[in-house]
């Protein structure tokens, strides 16, 4: 019993350690925009950040949002030509914007020299030092780029042949990063991953998974991303979760041998939700719920059957795929993405997505197969248990969470 | 075969996992992440709207000016509950369209948005009429940027049909 407790406060530790991190709130990432049109040396911005974030500048006198980011924005942007600084031309202004964002409009006059503009960003970055910031830029009237500024790259140099291929290669480069970045920063999908790995023990199962959730989260991403599908963005982060607790389910059924009992468990659970949705009309639509039941019920089903289930892999890790592709380009097209720039945003994006992603494997492979050949682990299936639990109660956590809006 | 716990190894992982998915459920349930982590943005809602950590400050430091002595618990709770009671009024106002129809309610309104805008201007630049002005004008332009304004009559039809 004594050790029973212990295991429970594992869970819990490992759990706590999990939901109280940052990261837990996968989405909810310190991020501001701007878009900036440079013409005659005149360069002016609409610089937008979430209210939430312009928070974190609070300061002892009560000075109101749209103020406190004006103030922290005159001293925290700077453009210059030639290395000399450009002057304001106009006082920087809080301008009208959508619920819950606040934006503020700037301008600079660089005279009349020829040389390349230089911006320098360091907006929220002494208060949180994860921040990025996507700056569209506009340069004569041509299309606009796109320019990453993190706590490391703080300034970037506008030069006047924006259209050319370095710049197209210097896009899909930025956006490699911003996929790096995306993906581990995201730790659902590093616990989906996690998840799907813990059960597999053979080189080719591994192939068939990656190949199958790379296909799947690919054509969601593009489909979204341009725009020809758009998602329910609450429904999907809620299916994110959903996903990560149903494998960990699944590798409890498969250790145990127990499919037929867990399914109409968590099938049971799943009609709770349709349920509380027909009578209350709150979470997830009874519809969404009545799907994911379905999927449950096929998917646990299925897992009972070794064979089959193997035969599946790969369409289970595409469906899989799809649901988190509508997360990552969530995450793209956050960014406001310029319409010149969509192409190489994907492709740098998803290939950022692809090389996190492969990292990610990579390192749990191997760490799964020394604890499987480690002499100091006698009880690796406690480990998978362990893991498979708290994975489990993470996955919920966010499925519970954001389908009731309460994360 | 039996675990180290007494239960065969089966039960020992469905205990895990009822474990795991209760605790997940609970913690989704009683949102630990505010008051753990110390994300205190929000601190009521009322009707799905969120009485902000900067405004309930605001409140409190006025307050404790106009009391002329730091504010204890039993104030907290009163500026509290009166931002609370302040934002059912203007949810009812809202919902009953007093913005729209009372036009007492909308000329306060309209005064309170303009003072608030020109004040903000003052704060950032200083005490200047011109870049006061120049803010308001901004500001109203791009309201109207961002708006969908159709004339179903030329203005010039309007004009003679006033005359």
């Amino acid at each position: 019993m004594v050790k029973l407790i212990q295991l429970t406060v594992a869970i819990l530790l490992t759990f706590s350690v999990i939901t109280t991190s940052s990261q837990a709130h996968a989405h909810n990432r310190s991020q501001s925009f701007s878009d900036w049109e440079i013409t005659d040396n005149i360069a002016t911005a609409v610089f937008t950040a979430k209210s939430r974030e312009v928070t974190r500048l609070q300061s002892q006198t009560n000075q109101s949002l749209d103020t406190l980011l004006v103030s922290h924005l005159i001293s925290a942007i700077s453009v210059s030509q030639d290395n000399l600084p450009c002057s304001s031309t106009e006082v920087a202004r809080p301008i009208p914007s959508a619920l819950g964002y606040v934006r503020v409009r700037l301008a600079f006059d660089c005279g009349a020299s020829l040389g390349d503009i230089s911006i320098s960003i360091n907006s929220f970055f002494n208060v949180a030092s994860s921040h990025v910031h996507y700056a569209n830029m506009s340069l004569n009237g041509e299309p606009s780029y796109q320019y990453l500024f993190t706590n490391k790259q703080r300034q970037h140099e506008i030069t006047n042949q924006l259209a050319t291929s370095s710049h197209w290669f210097d896009s899909i480069t930025q956006f490699v990063l911003i996929g790096i970045e995306h993906i581990f920063g995201g730790i659902d999908h590093i616990a989906f991953l996690l998840a799907l790995l813990l059960l597999l023990r053979s080189l080719k199962a591994l192939v068939w998974m990656v190949t199958g959730f790379t296909l799947g989260h690919s054509i969601t991403l593009a489909l979204a991303t341009l725009g020809w599908v758009i998602p329910d963005l609450d429904i999907v982060e809620a299916a994110i979760g959903f996903t990560i607790a149903l494998v960990a389910v699944q590798n409890i059924a498969v250790l145990t041998g127990k499919h037929r009992q867990i399914t109409y468990f968590s099938v049971a659970g799943l009609l709770l939700i349709v349920l509380i949705n027909l009578i209350w009309n709150i979470g997830l639509s009874a519809l969404s719920g009545l799907g994911l039941a379905l999927f449950t019920l096929a998917y646990l089903w299925n897992s009972a059957d070794e064979y089959l289930s193997a035969n599946l892999r790969l369409l289970t890790s595409v469906i899989f795929g799809l649901i988190h592709g509508f997360g990552f380009a969530s995450a793209l097209t956050e960014t406001g993405l310029a319409s010149a720039q969509l192409l190489p945003a994907l492709l740098g994006f998803n290939l950022g997505i692809e090389l996190g992603q492969i990292v990610i494997i990579a390192v749990v492979w191997v760490l799964l197969q020394q604890m499987r050949q480690s002499r100091f682990i006698t009880d690796t299936r406690l480990v998978i248990d362990l893991v498979s639990a708290a994975l489990c109660g993470l996955g919920l956590y966010w499925f519970i969470g954001r389908s009731y809006g309460i994360i | 075969m039996k675990s180290t716990l007494g239960l065969t190894t089966n039960q020992r992982s469905l205990t895990l996992l009822i474990c795991g998915s209760i605790l997940g459920i609970l913690v989704a349930a009683s949102d630990p992440y505010v008051s753990v982590s110390g994300d205190t943005t929000v601190v009521a809602w009322v009707n799905d709207t969120a009485i902000g950590k900067a405004q309930y400050s605001q409140a409190l430091a006025l307050y404790s000016q106009e009391k002329r002595s730091p504010a204890n618990a039993k104030d907290r709770t009163l500026v509290l509950d009166r931002l609370i009671e302040e934002e059912l009024l203007v949810q009812k106002a809202v919902n009953d369209g007093a913005l729209r129809n009372n036009l007492s309610v909308r000329q306060r309104t309209l005064q309170t948005i303009l003072d608030s805008i020109q004040s903000d201007a003052v704060a950032t630049n200083g005490s200047n009429t011109e870049s006061s002005d120049k803010a308001l004008e901004g500001y109203i332009e791009q309201l109207r940027i961002n708006a969908t304004i159709e004339w179903l009559s030329p203005p010039s039809i309007v004009k003679q049909a006033r005359q």
